[in-house]
């Protein structure tokens, strides 16, 4: 049967390169409204704020500074990191229902915009709720502990938590939203990080210890 | 007879909840264990497989710094290592060691838990394993290492110089080719803890001579010559320092 896509072209049909080159130069141009009937139609395209003032509004505010201290700030964070988190939500690599139901709704173009706008916001201060614990956290934080194996926190989110790409900025997080987010790291019941650091590292870990560590970050300006 | 069944019921649901406990903390990577010292027919240093791969590849120390963040949890921004011994000072160390020993350690030939999850191949790749090593290779070493108790450096002195001098050095700086390793301006609890476990077939990966050359050696011996290395000058033709002149 003859291959219905090879249109010719070669060496024998006739054709001289200058033809050859001024068709495939038309083929290039047609390519964009070629992706059109190719892709699937993601209905009318959205805005981030458009999205946010839908579905993230309720939680995270407009710029990302929830004020509800179980949800995560997401003001200044890594756009690559919150694009991984959307699309994981989506995909169910990171488990939560009502995630998972708001991001599965999501184009990746989407995503990227939520992603490039919330990492773009600044970010608030956030809230120490048990100050006596502060102390203790930092110094986990900077030094870790030796005697369970627990490396410094510093070592990956920067001494001043500031993070980088692919290890979360931390400095300011709502601090019950940190210590449920270690909890679960450490249940091996969130299990998206690269590599098992994160389960390993918080699996050393003691409750006091989340504890400690999530109220050093809350402080951390 | 009931009094003993409730303390039996009660230790049996004792039991059960930290089995629980334990099941539901999460696994961590566990290291592998290949032939070592220990086993008939152990070549040192054989050069195969990821070792002889990170060898092979060219290391970057621009990329080796970023890679390096994984590490540096316990080994310290700009791998000064720890005082205590914990974890040893990698800055200075040569880019082959350090291969040898992070290959050691994934391949499961040095025994070492606690490492190994921030080292398995979803974390760290080959060419990473060069990376860092060239990056760790170029920091310089600084004379702040941990030191030991400074009671008996005659001895330390004369043990070095009889034993340890052939392969690592006057100055303790090693022999980037021959993979023997730069003790100078390491910590001295690290030596010794090291030194030790080599003597006692602890370090698996160790190399025979060295072994032969120690296994006669008294705690004091030990104690005495990590003492001794802890103090060594750092002077000569020392990596870090040769980066840094050639900037």
């Amino acid at each position: 049967m003859r291959n219905p896509v090879y249109q010719g072209g070669g060496p024998l049909t006739g054709a001289t390169g200058h033809a050859r080159r001024g068709r495939r130069r038309t083929a290039l141009r047609l390519l964009p409204l070629l992706s059109l009937v190719v892709l699937p139609a993601p209905g009318q395209a959205r805005d981030a704020p458009e999205i946010i003032s839908n579905l993230c509004i309720a939680c995270h505010t407009m710029d990302g500074n929830a004020l509800v201290p179980a949800f995560p700030k997401l003001a200044g964070l890594h756009a690559e990191y919150l694009e991984k988190q959307l699309a994981d939500y989506a995909s169910g690599a990171r488990k939560h229902e009502a995630m998972q139901a708001f991001a599965s709704d999501l184009s990746r173009n989407e995503m990227r915009a939520l992603a490039a706008h919330f990492a773009s916001q600044r970010r608030h201060d956030g809230v120490v709720t048990d100050p006596g614990l502060v102390e203790r956290g930092r110094e986990l934080y900077h030094e870790g502990n030796k005697a369970n194996g627990v490396p410094a926190c510093a070592g990956c989110h920067k001494p001043d938590g500031s993070g980088t790409p692919r290890s979360v900025m931390i400095a300011g997080q709502n601090a019950p939203y940190v210590a449920e987010q270690l909890t679960l790291f450490k249940n091996d019941t969130r299990t998206n990080d690269r590599g098992r650091l994160m389960r390993t590292v918080a699996g050393r870990m003691t409750p006091e210890e989340i504890q400690a560590v999530a109220q050093y970050v809350a402080s951390m300006q | 007879m009931t009094e003993r069944m409730t303390t039996r019921m009660l230790l049996g649901a004792v039991l059960i909840a930290v089995g629980a406990g334990l099941a539901g903390a999460a696994d961590e990577p566990a290291q592998p264990r290949a032939p070592g010292i220990e086993s008939p027919g152990y070549v040192w240093n054989e050069r195969e497989e990821e070792k002889l791969l990170a060898l092979k590849a060219e290391g970057n120390a621009v990329r080796g710094e970023i890679s390096f963040d994984v590490c540096q949890g316990c080994h310290g921004f700009g791998a000064p290592g720890d005082v205590e011994g914990y974890y040893p000072r990698l800055a200075g160390q040569h880019a082959t060691v350090l291969i040898k020993q992070m290959t050691d350690v994934r391949a499961g030939r040095r025994d070492n838990p606690t490492e190994y999850p921030f080292l398995t191949e979803h974390v760290i790749s080959v060419q990473e394993i060069a990376d860092i090593a060239a990056y760790l290779a170029e920091l310089p070493v600084t004379p702040d290492n941990g030191k030991g108790p400074g009671t008996d450096l005659e001895r330390g002195e004369l043990l070095y110089r009889n034993d340890c001098l052939s392969c690592h050095g006057p100055d303790g700086l090693g022999d980037a080719e021959d993979f023997y390793p730069r003790v100078s301006g390491q910590h001295y609890a690290y030596l010794l803890r090291e030194s030790r476990d080599i003597r006692d077939g602890r370090r698996r990966n160790a190399n025979p001579e060295m072994v032969e050359v120690i296994e006669g050696y008294t705690d004091d011996d030990v104690m005495a010559v990590s003492d001794y290395m802890s103090r060594l000058p750092l002077k000569g033709a020392a990596p870090g320092e040769a980066a840094v002149d050639a900037q």
